[in-house]
C-alpha cells in the first residue's frame, strides 16, 4: 500500500552497518571551523570525527545515517564516476533536492570531481505537475547542466525534461553508481574556483543562479558558527528545512559539516504535514540548534495539542534562528508561550537576516537573549521613514525585530533614493559589501551589474535602517513578494496571470500587503473589459489556480476596469503606486470594485 | 455501480467540508455542496501548507501514505479519489 521508494536499499546499507544508532556528537575530535582552503578540506577534516547526517522518514523515525566518513567515501567514488563520464571541470550538475543522502553525495561529488552543483526545488504542489516540470527544465537550461540527478520518485518529471535537452546524462543515484570510475588523481578545487549556484527564485521566466566560490562560501561559513551562533562540541543541528533553500543548504548542510557537528534531518513534506515531529527529535535527540523563517514555527504553534506538553523536553534546544522572510513577532510568541512547559525558553530565539547573494547570513542578533523588538510610529514611518520610538501600546505602532550586529566581514551603507546615506533610525536601501558576497549571478553579467556595482557594494533591495550598528528590516526587498518562505517576483505572478483569456496584456500588477495577524497577504490587481459576472468569476478563479500551481500561495485577486493601474511617464506600470491605489481602494468603499475576491475579508 | 470508488469519494467530500470547518475557512457556504468536480485549489484559498494539512487527514482516514508526486495531476475531489482508490487497491 505504500508507495516503494527506490532508494530504501541504498539508504539502508548505512543502517546496517551503523545498526540503526544516528551519529554521535563528536568526543575526540576539536571544532575546527579555519585553515580550510575549500570545502573538499573541510569533509576531509570532519571524516576524522564520528559525526555525520542522519535522515528521519514521515513517521520520525531513523530511516538512514550518512557520517562525513562515508560521505567522503562515497563522494570520492562517485567524483571518479562522474569524470569517467567526460565531464570537464566547472560543468553544471543538477540535482533534485530531496531530503536524501543523496543529496549530499552528490554535491561532493561535485566538490571532489570540480564540477558545479546546483540544488533543484523538490517540491511539488497539488496538479502542479507543468508548472514543476517547467521550472525543473529553465533551471537547468539557464546554466546549461551537463548532469542531472534525481531520487527515483522524481526520475519521471526529470525525464520529461531532460528528453528535450542534451545533456551528457540524468538518472537516479543508482544508474550513477552502475558507471566505471575513471582512474585519474581527484583535484582539489581552488579557494576562487565556485563550489555551488543557489538559484533565487526557481519560478522566474529568467531564473538567476547566485555564483558562490570555495573562499566566499567558506568565510560566511565561519563567521556564522563562530560569531553568529558560537558553536561548540556539544551542539547538535536538527532541520526540516528544503536543501534547494539557502537555509537549508547553508545552515544545516555546509555549516554543521564545517564544524564537525551532526544533524538530524526530518522531510520537508513531513514537516508540513506533521510538524510536531520537529519538536520530537528536537527532544529524542537533545538537538540545540534548529531554524526556521517565522511561518515554519506559527504552522507548529497552530497544531499543538494539550497532551504534547508533557511529551517534548526542549530544554536542549538554545538557538533557535529566525530568518528568510520578514520576522513577526506576535507568532513567535506565541509559540513560545505554548513551549513554555516543554523547557522551550523564548531568549532561545535569534533574529537573522541573510540572503543567498551573501551565501547565508548578514546578521545575528545576540545569543540567548531573545528577540528584542523596536516599537516605532507606524504613521511617521509610513509618511517619512523615520523610525520614531513609542511605548508598545501606543496607537498605529509598527514592531521590527532587531536583527542584531552585522557579520564582522561585511561593511553596511544604508542609503535615500539618490543614494546618500542616511542617519540612525532613518530607512533606506540596504547596500552591502565584503567576503561574503557572490562574485555574481551565473552567466548573466546583466543581472550581476544591476545589482553589484564595480566597488563590490550589492544593492540588497532591502529596506531597513541601523540603531547604534544593529540592523533593523522594515521590508524584504523592493521587489519580490515573499510569502511563507517563498520568494516570489511579482513580475513572474503578472506573466502568468496574462495567459488567462480575458486580461488585459500589460493589465497586471502584482504586490503584497500586511493582512490580518501580521501575515504577508499578495495581491494581484487584473484590468479588464469583462462585465459579465460568470466570466468575471470564471477569470479570478482560473488566476487562482494558476498562482497556486505556479508558486503555491493564496492571491487576493482585484479585478478592475482598464486604466486603473497607475503608469510612469514613461507608460511604465507602477507597482508601488498600484499597491498605493488598491489600499486606497479597500478604505474607500465608493471606489470598490465589484469582482474583488475576498479582499474585504482579509485585508487588515 | 462503483460502490467503493463512490465511498472513497463521499468520504474525501466529507473530510474536505470538516476540515474547511475546522480550519475557519468560510469558504464552504460560499461553494455550496462539494462534489466530485470541486477543485481543491482555485474553490477554495488554502494554501500549500493547508493542503498538506489536509492530505495527512486523509492519509490517516484511509490509512495510506500518499505520495506528493502522485498529486501532481489531481486537482480535484474526483481526482483525488482515484489516487486513493489506485493506494487502496495494491
Amino acid at each position: 500500500m505504500m508507495i516503494s521508494d527506490n532508494n530504501f536499499e541504498q539508504k539502508n546499507r548505512h543502517l546496517k552497518q551503523n545498526s540503526m544508532h544516528p551519529t554521535p556528537i563528536n568526543k575526540q575530535l576539536a571544532v575546527k571551523t579555519d585553515g580550510f582552503i575549500n570545502l573538499v578540506d573541510a569533509l576531509e577534516y570532519a571524516a576524522k570525527g564520528e559525526s555525520g547526517f542522519n535522515f528521519y522518514d514521515h513517521r520520525g523515525e531513523l530511516e538512514s545515517v550518512l557520517s562525513y566518513r562515508d560521505l567522503r567515501d562515497d563522494a570520492r567514488v562517485l567524483a571518479r564516476r562522474l569524470l569517467g563520464l567526460g565531464c570537464k571541470p566547472g560543468d553544471r550538475v543538477g540535482i533534485i533536492a530531496e531530503t536524501d543522502p543523496m543529496f549530499h553525495r552528490f554535491f561532493f561529488a561535485c566538490q571532489y570531481a570540480g564540477l558545479i552543483p546546483l540544488a533543484l526545488p523538490a517540491g511539488i504542489q497539488l496538479g502542479a505537475h507543468k508548472a514543476y516540470v517547467g521550472q525543473i527544465r529553465r533551471m537547468l537550461e539557464s546554466c546549461g547542466a551537463a548532469i542531472a540527478v534525481a531520487p527515483a520518485s522524481h526520475m519521471a518529471f526529470l525525464e520529461e525534461v531532460t528528453d528535450e535537452l542534451d545533456l551528457l546524462m540524468s538518472g537516479t543515484p543508482e544508474d550513477f553508481d552502475s558507471l566505471p570510475e575513471k582512474e585519474n588523481e581527484l583535484v582539489s578545487p581552488s579557494a576562487e574556483d565556485i563550489a555551488y549556484l543557489q538559484y533565487t527564485s526557481g519560478s522566474t521566466r529568467f531564473p538567476r543562479g547566485v555564483e558562490i566560490n570555495h573562499e566566499t562560501v567558506l568565510n560566511n561559513i565561519r563567521e556564522i558558527a563562530l560569531h553568529g551562533l558560537n558553536l561548540n562540541s556539544e551542539d547538535r543541528f536538527v532541520s526540516w528545512l528544503p536543501y534547494y533553500h539557502d537555509m537549508g543548504l547553508i545552515g544545516f548542510i555546509l555549516v554543521p559539516l564545517i564544524a564537525q557537528l551532526s544533524v538530524d534531518y526530518l522531510p520537508s513534506r513531513t514537516f508540513a504535514m506533521r510538524p510536531r515531529l520537529w519538536l520530537k527529535l528536537i527532544s529524542d535527540n537533545r538537538g540545540t540548534i534548529s531554524s526556521s523563517p517565522t511561518f515554519g514555527y506559527a504552522l507548529c504553534a497552530r497544531r499543538l495539542r494539550p497532551s504534547d506538553y508533557e511529551r517534548y523536553d526542549l530544554t536542549s534546544w538554545r538557538t533557535a534562528c529566525v530568518g528568510a522572510e520578514q520576522i513577526n513577532p506576535v507568532p513567535l510568541k506565541a509559540f513560545a508561550e505554548a513551549l513554555k512547559p516543554c523547557g522551550f525558553d523564548a531568549k532561545a530565539f535569534v533574529a537573522c537576516y541573510g540572503m543567498a547573494e551573501c551565501v547565508l547570513a548578514i546578521s545575528f542578533a545576540p545569543l540567548d537573549l531573545g528577540l528584542s523588538v523596536d516599537y516605532v510610529d507606524q504613521d511617521v514611518m509610513t509618511s517619512t521613514g523615520k523610525a520614531v520610538p513609542v511605548e508598545q501600546s501606543a496607537a498605529n505602532v509598527a514592531a521590527y525585530a532587531d536583527c542584531g550586529l552585522l557579520l564582522p566581514g561585511f561593511e553596511i551603507s544604508i542609503r535615500d533614493d539618490h543614494g546618500y546615506p542616511v542617519e540612525d533610525r532613518q530607512c533606506g536601501e540596504i547596500f552591502l559589501k565584503g567576503p561574503s558576497v557572490m562574485s555574481g549571478y551565473f552567466q548573466d553579467e546583466e543581472a550581476t551589474l544591476a545589482i553589484l556595482d564595480s566597488d563590490g557594494w550589492l544593492d540588497t533591495g532591502d529596506i531597513g535602517y541601523l540603531v547604534e550598528d544593529r540592523l533593523f528590516i522594515t521590508a524584504r526587498s523592493k521587489d519580490v513578494i515573499i510569502i511563507k518562505g517563498r520568494n516570489i517576483w511579482p513580475h513572474d505572478m503578472e506573466v502568468v496571470a496574462q495567459r488567462v483569456q480575458g486580461v488585459r496584456l500589460g493589465g497586471v500588477a502584482a504586490f503584497s500587503v500586511t493582512g490580518f495577524g501580521d501575515e504577508e497577504l499578495a495581491i494581484l490587481v487584473v484590468e479588464t473589459r469583462e462585465r459579465d459576472l460568470d466570466q468575471r468569476d470564471r477569470l479570478a478563479h482560473e488566476i487562482t489556480e494558476l498562482m497556486h500551481e505556479h508558486f503555491g500561495i493564496n492571491v487576493v485577486i482585484d479585478l478592475a476596469k482598464p486604466g486603473t493601474l497607475p503608469r510612469t511617464s514613461s507608460g511604465k506600470l507602477s507597482r508601488f503606486q498600484s499597491r498605493e491605489a488598491f489600499l486606497e481602494r479597500q478604505k474607500n468603499p465608493a471606489l470598490h470594485l465589484p469582482g474583488t475576491v475576498e479582499a474585504d475579508r482579509k485585508i487588515a | 455501480m462503483n460502490t467503493r470508488f463512490d465511498e472513497i469519494e463521499n468520504r474525501i467530500k466529507d473530510l474536505l467540508a470538516s476540515y474547511l470547518e475546522s480550519s475557519g475557512l468560510p469558504e464552504l457556504e460560499q461553494h455550496g455542496a462539494i462534489s466530485g468536480n470541486t477543485n481543491l485549489v482555485s474553490d477554495f484559498t488554502l494554501d500549500s501548507f493547508q493542503v498538506m494539512e489536509f492530505l495527512m487527514e486523509m492519509e490517516e482516514s484511509f490509512d495510506i501514505m500518499i505520495d506528493m508526486n502522485n498529486l501532481s495531476n489531481a486537482h480535484t475531489v474526483n481526482e483525488l479519489a482515484k489516487v486513493v482508490d489506485a493506494l487502496l487497491e495494491k
